[in-house]
Order: C-alpha cells, then structure tokens, then sequence
C-alpha cells in the first residue's frame, strides 16, 4: 500500500512537472478548407521519413542536412534524405526555397491535399511541402528545424531554447529540446 | 485521499494541455456575452476563414495591438466584399506554384495610415493551394463564406518591388466578430492552454474587449 502511494505521488509529480515545464506542443492542427486545402502541423505517417530536397539552394540544403543529421536523425524517426531534380514531390517531405516574396513568413509547411488520414490531433500527411522564403534570409538552421517540425508533428512552443519557438515571438534556436525528443520518441517508437 | 486529489489535479492538467487544437480551442473560449441575434446576419463562421489560415513562421511579433497599431503601415476598418486569384509564383522546382488571394476590402474608416483611401482596398493573402483547381475552390468557399462583417484590419505595404501591394502585419492582423467569438482573430494560431505557445504574447482579444467596437475605439485613441 506505502509502495503504491509513493508511486501515485511520483506520478503526480511527474505529470505536473511536465505540464509546468514544457506544455504540450505535439499534434495535428491542419486545417481543412472546403477545398480541401490544409494548412499546419501534421504528423507522419511512420517513423521513416524520405525527405526530398527539390531544386534547393546549396546553402539552405547543407542547412538541412546537418539539421536532419544533427537534430532529428538522433530520435527515434529514421530520415532518408536526398536530392530530387525531376518534377513533382511524391515523397513524405519535400523542401523547396524560393524568394516567395514579403509575405510576411520566414517559411511555411502545407499538405498536398488528398495525403491526409485521420482527424485532429493525430492526422497525418503523407507528403508535405516545406518551404523556406529567400525574401528574409532566415537562418537555415533554425528555419529548418523549425519548419520540419511542424512537418512531423511538433507544434509552436514558448521555450525558448527550442526551434519551434515562433522567430515573432523572439525563437532564435536552432535545436530540439529534450521536450521536444521526449514527444517525437513517444510517438514514433 | 490527499494523494488522489493530487493525482487528479495533475491528470485534469495534463488533458487540458495535451488535448487536440479544437479541444483546446473550445475549453478556453472566456465567457463573453454573443451578439444579439439582430447583429448575427453580418457575422462569419470561424471555419470560413480557415482557407486563409497559414501557420508558418512569421516574421512581425508585437506584444500588445496597440505597439500593432504604432507599427503597421495603415489600420482600416471595413468589410471583405469579395475574393478573387491574385498573383502566381512560380518557384524554381515545377511544382513549387504558388499563388495570393486578394481580398477586397470596402473601407468604413481609416484609424492609421492616411495615404489610404476611404473606398475600396484590396490585402493579398499567401493561398497554400498547391494548384488552380483547389484555389478555385477555396475562392469559391470563401465568396460563400464571408462577406458583410466588420472587420479591422492592420496592414503593411509590402515596399521594394512590391510597393502599393497590401497584406496583413501578421496572423493577428484581422479582428471581426466570428460565430464563436464576439471579438475574434480568425486567423491567428489558437492558444495551447498551460501553454504560452507563439502568439498569446499578443493580448488575446477574445478575452480583454467585449465587443468588436470596444475594440475599434481603443485602436482609434
């Protein structure tokens, strides 16, 4: 019985501890128009990704390699990256980087429509378009690893030390945090 | 007995904060008191928005809509009439297409930015149509869908190549009266509860101002 409350007491503990400290900033929020245009976070379909680079500057792709590498390859997703040069995307993520002009966004991630299964907050997109605007140079790491984690499930977060901190709201990382791995490792496992 | 209180204080948590965006959405709507029915005829659904919804990583963050207001190029006040194709963007690859929405707005009044007009404006809108056939669609949803609320809406000329052309400061740069909300910014990322998450540095609107017109007259003063 003592055994038992210790353990419903660290429990508690556990959970209230979590939700001071870190929230919950993992799950779908795509947002389906009635065109069937969708717009957000959306999770994978598994735990492997392809990701394509799809005609990409060589400084925004070195970007993504070292942040796939560096950040997400350690968790428990499997990244399988390359560089795609014939038309189409057709693969779970493709990146792209342009000068799409002052839109009044660093980068975006978006669902081809007809890719998504499943309802909120658990959707998934099996191929998703990020992209990266050229207009406002933002830092490759960061846009990166923020971008693609909107891409896997991650949301907007207001640690500061994690890349899904909006760069409105004065985010400048450029890594995940153990937060961040804790709900990637607990989905894709 | 203690020990299970605890426990289901932390369990009551976790689900407020874990819990899906609509979810999330619905448990923290303040309670403010709806529009009388005379005023729900000009009054939009939120979901008819959705179609503008980008949730990307935004460049313009203010704290308050007041250092909003002070930063933005012009402030009307008006009502979307109508939503039409804007400009193309083709991207290096073939497929990386990427088209605007102009909405057009009929302004009512100008609070900031008097190189405006009182007529007729029009705010480009990033579509994530990813060909013609869908942005048809959503054009089609959203004439259908909206039209005839007020609005207020913070602006910025785009400048450079693009000088004269409109869009919103940021997500949060269009406040009107929804069905879910007196007050609302329907195109803003929605709050995480237990969550400071992106945008809630900016006041909330659905919970400081009462009415679309209290909010209106603070931005005008």
């Amino acid at each position: 019985m003592h055994w038992a409350s210790n353990r419903l007491r660290c429990l508690s503990a556990l959970v209230l501890v979590s939700v001071l400290i870190g929230g919950c900033n993992f799950g779908s929020d795509g947002n389906v128009g009635t065109g069937g245009t969708t717009s957000g976070v959306w999770l994978q379909p598994d735990r492997t990704v392809a990701v394509a680079y799809r005609d990409m500057t060589a400084f925004y792709r070195d970007g993504a390699e070292w942040i796939l590498a560096g950040q997400y390859q350690p968790t428990d997703l499997t990244i399988n990256t390359s560089i795609k040069n014939t038309a189409g995307c057709g693969t779970n993520v493709c990146m792209y980087d342009s000068a799409y002009g002052n839109n009044g966004l660093n980068g975006w991630n978006s669902c081809n429509p007809g890719h998504e299964a499943g309802s909120d907050p658990n959707q998934t997109c099996s191929e998703q378009w990020v992209r990266i605007n050229q207009t406002y140079s933002p830092p490759r790491g960061r846009i990166v690893c923020h971008e693609f984690g909107h891409s896997v499930g991650l949301r907007h977060t207001n640690e500061a030390a994690s890349c899904m901190r909006r760069t409105a709201d004065g985010g400048t990382s450029e890594t995940l945090t153990t937060h961040d791995r804790d709900h990637l490792n607990g989905h894709y496992n | 007995m203690r020990k299970l209180a605890v426990l289901g204080i932390g369990l009551a948590l976790l689900v407020t904060s874990c819990g899906g965006a609509s979810d999330d959405n619905a448990s923290e709507q303040p309670d403010l008191a709806m529009p009388q029915p005379a005023d729900r005829a000009a009054i939009v659904a939120r979901d008819a928005w959705s179609d503008l919804r980008i949730e990307g990583d935004e460049v313009e963050g203010y704290a308050t809509f007041v250092d909003m207001r002070d930063a933005a190029d012009a402030v009307v006040v008006g009502a979307f009439t109508s939503f039409s194709p804007g400009r193309g963007f083709q991207g290096d690859a073939a497929e990386d297409q990427m088209w605007y929405i102009n909405g057009t707005v009929e302004v009512s009044e100008v609070i900031r930015g008097s190189w405006i007009a009182p007529t007729t404006i029009e705010v480009e809108f990033v579509s994530s149509a990813p060909d013609e056939a869908t942005l048809e669609a959503d054009l089609a949803a959203l004439n259908a869908g909206i039209g005839g609320g007020d609005t207020i809406l913070f602006l910025r000329d785009k400048g450079g190549d693009e000088a004269g052309l409109l869009r919103l400061v940021n997500s949060y740069g269009l406040v009107t009266t929804t069905s879910e909300m007196p007050v609302d910014v329907p195109l803003g990322e929605v709050p995480v509860a237990e969550e400071a998450n992106g945008l809630t540095e900016v006041q909330d609107p659905r919970s400081q101002w009462a009415t679309l017109d209290e909010f209106i007259t603070d931005m005008r003063s």
